[in-house]
């Protein structure tokens, strides 16, 4: 049932571009680069529990390092490669002193994370332009980006599927539910921590980079902006932390919403979203999928893989 | 020299208004284990009401502040009772991921309904007192009380947590909760207390920015950020804690950004980063 | 004084207390006695108002109190003290005890319950500017004990009080146990250290997978066979 529906959607989204509906298309792979952000966010946030605040800096700088890099007259394959890598070297060394912290103080240190790449990126004007931003050259790339974040979106979901049937997705969530625990039964639980955020990293590099080339121009507030960094741990938290489909559907759910507000409401389309979101945290405490229909509907589809 | 005194002396008062509005955001995650993302809001909305009311009626804009308070504080009292009590027999990963939705859900709300109904530009309140000299020193009588009334304030907080049987209560909920139960302390009132007093340090923090610098509608959610930071850099639920990390970011701003504008907080950012690496609870942490 | 009758008690699925009954009379030591996961925590906590039965109900004063708060039970003097302590680590013991008497009626005798709790520990006037997460285990339960007694309890439950101390202290707490109790303040009574605390009580209870499987005058039980080889060991 569940490779049905899913070959029926993918088969659907592979050969979407035919139609030749360029708004659609626009918000599809603006759609994927959420989904992809909520997902890879939610391989740390979900399944180690640690709600990783800074995310949304390892897209920013594989989106810097991808524009810089390519301006230099580096071929195309090696700055994407450049991105992804800056992010996961990024990642590796914060990780040290990022997970002596625990619960809030880890979540904050991350945000503060963040908030200093954006602070360096605007002063930096001498490499990065500041607040100018950065553009790399021009081309019509609306297809190509609409298959590579739909490739992108795939494989992310792919490697959450194998996370959470292997040895290593069940380590990752006994940190999740008794850290010390774990630790006192031999579970590496560093490394595991560890290499959750590399691979979590390595997804929004990519994409950071994959962004930067589509978009031509980016700013220190498109890729390190506090709204930008606080939606996608939103989406994957409203729609389901932990469970592999929830972030796809709270990042549909969420730009739907946002979609039909911005083009139906002339004012407070911001307020009417921010309730949206407050609502779904009051009464959906564990996210859309986790409600009883829902989730009964999930299962029986065989779509309700939860870690 | 003379300089070096201006700008420790501005550094010290921003910091003192950063620790105000930090610590009542500290002691909130204190007592209910929430990040408060919404807390930048009521700091905000107590600046705007400040503003809307000195236009209106041109008076002293900090006694305007003393007739706000009670307000502040039911309003952060309700906030908690509507929102926050729901969730707190929740398990506690969930609860910390609604609470997220909820305070940012509450944040782009306030944020944009505020906008919409008093616009968006940014507003300050042009109140002046005289200043003088004292020797080569140039000092602001508004800058001056506005330090005293820091001052006090933190000394107010720190007896009404000592000496008061509430703020003890309150204290006891933070330490262990079940024991605070356990001698009667009705703890979901506290929590609803403490939003109250924390929405009521942040309106004061508030006025404060709506006279000597300015606010606006979208200004909530990076103040907040600012003072999440704040709190961690001096250990959460530390008033001195708070207290020092905000005045060693207000140094930091003050003393860069006199040397170069842009580099103020890019380098408290930068500061608070080096010393959570050194110590990982923060200043004053447990 | 308090009356529990046929409570059950569920952890989701998991049935943790069957039926349970029992009372305690004004003035009372009443033991409740078990092997781990018997239920006996269960059990207080549910009397103290952290976990609703899913049936039964519990008086306290003829008046219905599993429906109440916690910290509504404790103001009508029905006060715990759990083996896990609970003090405040970052307060002074002088602030711990004071809290103790956070309550109206507890505030007001305050200066009088603070001498008798002294009276009791001599060595918490001593120690009062300590903070109390520096203290040794035993002197925490005094604090513990002593906090309680700040609350002016008509009955007072003790879990495990005994849990985690060396010999003498032991020996001094059911001292302790005893002279509260001769004030006029009821006892129920946690422990696994049967023998100590059916030699101080009036009446005990024996709890069995979450129901109560023998109950009686403590003298009579501290005879019966079963009870001397399961938990005496004799």
């Amino acid at each position: 049932m569940n490779r049905i529906i899913l070959g029926i959607v993918l088969l659907f989204l592979l050969i979407f571009p035919v139609f030749n509906l360029p708004y659609l298309n626009t918000f599809l792979i603006i759609l994927f680069m959420y989904i992809l952000l909520a997902e890879s966010y939610d391989i740390l946030g979900g399944y180690t529990g640690y709600i990783n605040m800074g995310h949304i800096a390892f897209f920013g700088i594989g989106a810097y390092t991808f524009g810089l890099l390519w301006n230099t007259g580096l071929s195309l394959y090696l700055s994407f490669l450049a991105g992804t890598l800056a992010a996961v070297v990024f990642a590796i060394l914060i990780s040290f002193p990022l997970f002596r912290l625990q619960g809030a103080y880890f979540s904050l240190a991350a945000f503060a994370l963040v908030k200093l790449m954006e602070h360096l990126t605007l002063n930096l004007s001498s490499i990065t332009h500041g607040s100018d931003g950065l553009k790399v050259l021009e081309g019509n790339r609306m297809i190509p980006m609409y298959y590579l974040s739909l490739l992108l979106v795939v494989a992310v979901v792919v490697v959450s599927f194998l996370i959470t049937r292997s040895r290593f997705g069940l380590a990752m969530a006994s940190v999740r539910e008794e850290e010390e625990i774990a630790f006192d039964f031999g579970v590496p639980v560093q490394r595991i921590k560890t290499t959750a955020m590399v691979i979590s990293a390595s997804f929004a590099g990519l994409m950071g980079s994959f962004y930067t080339w589509y978009t031509i121009f980016i700013n220190p507030s498109m890729v390190f902006g506090t709204e930008m960094a606080l939606m996608p741990i939103a989406m994957a938290m409203l729609g389901g932390s932990g469970v592999i489909i929830g972030p796809v559907i709270g990042a549909v759910f969420l730009l739907i919403v946002e979609e039909t507000l911005w083009t139906r409401f002339a004012y407070l389309h911001t307020a009417a979203y921010g309730l949206v979101i407050l609502l779904v945290g009051l009464f959906m405490p564990g996210g859309l999928v986790r409600l009883r229909p829902v989730r009964r509907f999930l299962i029986r589809v065989g779509l309700f893989k939860e870690l | 020299m003379e300089i070096a005194i201006q700008l420790v002396i501005a550094g010290i008062l921003q910091g003192g208004l950063y620790a105000l509005a930090a610590f009542g955001l500290s002691l909130i995650f204190g007592v209910s284990n929430v990040l408060n993302l919404a807390h930048g809001e009521f700091l905000m909305l107590g600046g705007l009401f400040c503003f809307l009311i000195f236009s209106a009626t041109g008076l002293n804009p900090f006694l305007i502040g003393l007739m706000i308070l009670p307000f502040a504080f039911f309003l952060g009292y309700i906030f908690d009772r509507f929102l926050m009590r729901p969730l707190a027999g929740k398990k506690e990963h969930i609860r910390l991921m609604s609470s997220i939705l909820v305070t940012l859900g509450a944040a782009l709300c306030i944020g944009d309904v505020t906008s919409f109904l008093a616009g968006a530009e940014e507003k300050g309140v042009d109140y002046s007192m005289p200043s003088f000299f004292w020797g080569d020193l140039y000092i602001s009588y508004l800058r001056l009380l506005a330090m005293v009334m820091i001052a006090g304030l933190t000394v107010g907080i720190h007896y009404y947590l000592k000496k008061t049987y509430t703020g003890r209560a309150l204290r006891a909920t933070t330490q262990n909760i079940r024991g605070a139960m356990l001698v009667g302390v009705d703890t979901s009132r506290i929590r609803s207390v403490t939003f109250g007093i924390g929405s009521m340090l942040a309106s004061i923090a508030g006025v404060f920015y709506v006279v000597l610098l300015s606010i606006s509608p979208d200004m909530g959610l990076t103040v907040t950020i600012k003072y999440l930071c704040i709190i961690v850099l001096g250990g959460l639920g530390s008033l001195i804690g708070s207290l020092v990390g905000g005045v060693i970011l207000g140094l930091t701003e003050s003393i860069v950004s006199y040397y170069n504008p842009h580099w103020g907080q890019t380098a408290a950012f930068l500061i608070l980063v080096l010393i959570l690496l050194i110590r990982p609870k923060g200043l004053f942490g447990k | 004084m308090l009356e529990i009758n046929g409570i059950e008690v569920f952890y989701g699925d998991y049935q943790a207390l069957f039926g349970v009954e029992a009372t305690v009379a004004s003035a009372e030591i009443v033991s409740l006695l078990g092997a781990n996961g018997a239920g006996k925590t269960t059990t207080i906590n549910t009397i103290c108002g952290f976990i609703r039965p899913r049936a039964g109900t519990i008086h306290f004063d003829n008046t219905i109190i599993h429906k109440m708060s916690a910290n509504k039970i404790v103001e009508k003097g029905l006060i715990q003290i759990p083996e896990e302590r609970m003090l405040f680590p970052d307060m002074t013991v002088l602030e711990n005890l004071q809290m103790g008497a956070y309550l109206g009626r507890a505030r007001k005798k305050l200066a009088d319950s603070m001498d008798w709790v002294y009276g009791l520990f001599p060595i918490l006037q001593k120690r009062q500017s300590q903070l109390a997460g520096t203290l040794s285990g035993g002197e925490q339960q005094m604090v513990a004990i002593g906090r309680g007694l700040m609350s002016l309890p008509r009955l007072l439950i003790l879990d495990e009080p005994s849990l985690g101390l060396a010999p003498m202290l032991v020996a001094e707490v059911f001292q302790v146990i005893q002279k509260i109790n001769q004030e006029g303040v009821a006892i129920l009574l946690v422990e696994q250290n049967v023998h100590q605390s059916l030699k101080i009580s009036n009446r005990a209870y024996l709890l069995e997978n979450g129901s109560i499987a023998m109950e009686g005058r403590a003298s009579e039980l501290l005879d019966r066979d079963y009870i001397r080889e399961s938990y005496l060991g004799i």
